[in-house]
């Protein structure tokens, strides 16, 4: 017991130094709502995650009642909406001209389905065979590339766009004039690569990539993207280049269908010249 | 004595009234910079002061600034904590034969440069102390560190403009 004593003795100002600092560290959490909330929010954090946990967990059950509910909500006032009632009458604007025979038409679309985030992307668009597109029609938007029509129903056509893997398109450097092709390697929405462009070319970074007018499907000149980053590799005779997508594939809400008016004159002379050769 | 008690009351009454009515009303740099001028009463106090009563003291004198600011426990806790330390600060920063009798923690008795070690050490200690106490988390570090920093410069400057002020050629040593 003395030497209890002796040891409180010792260490009396320590411990009335610890007794005071607990005591308004005390005052502090028991009078502040600031660090009241902290200290409570601190040590209640186990607890605080259960509740959340369990909480997530009976939401998650509820879901799907809660999205079937919502889906027919929806539906009906869809239904009602002005835009579900599809326009029958719209027209290519043509233009008569003796002089000068008109060869690309646009006719605007709306998108009603698009995705960026996969490999395979595609859009949906409101305009089908009624509206006379047909397969391998370009779609741009404000003069940038789209994509091309894949599939076609009555009302609707599926949209292959520029960022899917399986899209090919001739395009040319602007600056250098050099041709290549592009492609989307699945990665980044807003990048895509440019193959084949030949070692002499000269490409620079900044410089525009535009439809080539070779292919069938786009006017001459049409955006593709600029250049970011471009490199040959060690050996081989093509550069690999980068470029940034002019189109923002996040937020297309309306396209134009481009209607090649001579794509048919064309494609059959080069077939008929094909067979011809072979 | 009685007189070194009542110039210590006088000058505690007085430092804390002046942070709690002029200084903490300074907006220095988006509340980067925070001058705990109180600080200047404890380190006054004579270096044989019982550590008991040095702790009452620094604990009271926090207090009081914590009627001002309305967190009560904050400025207590973090000038307790300097009281508490003072009497360790004092002994690790002691002249090579020891404090004289009578000798105070002042530039005049010791010079700048041992009150510059002496009061910056408990400034930083107190500082540090309270901006994390107001805080009771770590996070944002690096803002909270700059806070530290900058308010415990400002502290030190006003510290030792304060040591000049009460020495005026006119006031000889007077206790």
């Amino acid at each position: 017991m003395r030497s209890l004593w002796q040891l409180i003795y010792r260490f009396h100002v320590l411990l009335v130094f610890i007794g005071l600092e607990v005591l308004a560290v005390a005052l502090l959490i028991r009078n502040n709502n600031y660090q009241r909330a902290v200290f409570i929010d601190s040590s209640n954090q186990l607890v605080g995650t259960l509740y959340e946990r369990r909480t997530e967990i009976s939401e998650y059950l509820k879901l799907q009642s809660i999205n079937e509910k919502l889906a027919r909500e929806n539906a009906l006032l869809k239904s009602e909406a002005p835009e579900s009632f599809l326009k029958l009458t719209d027209n290519l604007s043509l233009v008569d001209d003796t002089l000068y025979l008109q060869r690309y038409a646009y006719m605007p679309a709306r998108v009603i389905n698009n995705s960026v985030n996969r490999v395979n992307n595609y859009i949906t668009i409101d305009k089908g065979l009624q509206n006379g597109i047909n397969k391998e029609m370009g779609v741009v938007s404000k003069g940038n590339v789209v994509g091309i029509v894949k599939d076609i129903s009555d009302h609707f056509a599926s949209v292959m766009p520029l960022i899917n893997v399986n899209f090919t398109l001739g395009v040319k450097l602007s600056q250098s004039e050099a041709f290549g092709r592009v492609i989307w390697n699945g990665d980044d929405p807003t990048i895509a690569q440019v193959i084949e462009v030949p070692r002499y070319a000269n490409p620079l970074r900044g410089d525009t990539v535009v439809t080539s007018g070779y292919s069938s499907y786009f006017p001459e000149g049409m955006m593709v993207g600029t250049i970011e980053n471009y490199s040959i590799p060690e050996g081989e005779n093509f550069y690999e280049i980068e470029i940034r997508l002019s189109t923002p594939f996040h937020e297309l809400s309306y396209v134009d269908v481009v209607h090649h008016l001579l794509q048919d004159e064309q494609l059959k002379l080069e077939t008929e010249s094909q067979y011809e050769t072979e | 004595m009685i007189g070194v008690v009542a110039r210590n009351i006088v000058r505690i009454v007085f430092l804390v009234l002046l942070q709690g009515l002029i200084v903490n009303r300074l907006d220095l740099w988006q509340g980067l910079v925070l001058p705990s001028v109180y600080l200047f009463a404890i380190l006054m106090l004579p270096v044989n002061t019982p550590r008991l009563l040095l702790l009452l003291i620094g604990f009271a004198t926090g207090a009081f600034v914590d009627a001002f600011t309305n967190t009560l426990g904050l400025h207590a806790s973090a000038s307790l904590l300097v009281a508490y330390f003072q009497p360790h600060i004092l002994r690790f920063f002691s002249p090579r034969d020891g404090y004289e009798a009578g000798q105070r923690p002042t530039v005049k008795d010791l010079g700048l440069t041992w009150y510059l070690s002496y009061a910056g050490a408990l400034v930083l200690i107190h500082h540090t102390w309270l901006f994390f106490m107001e805080l009771m988390r770590l996070t944002p570090f690096f803002h909270t560190l700059g806070k530290i920093l900058f308010s415990s410069l400002a502290t030190l400057v006003l510290l030792v403009l304060g040591q000049y002020l009460i020495y005026s050629p006119s006031e000889r040593r007077s206790g």
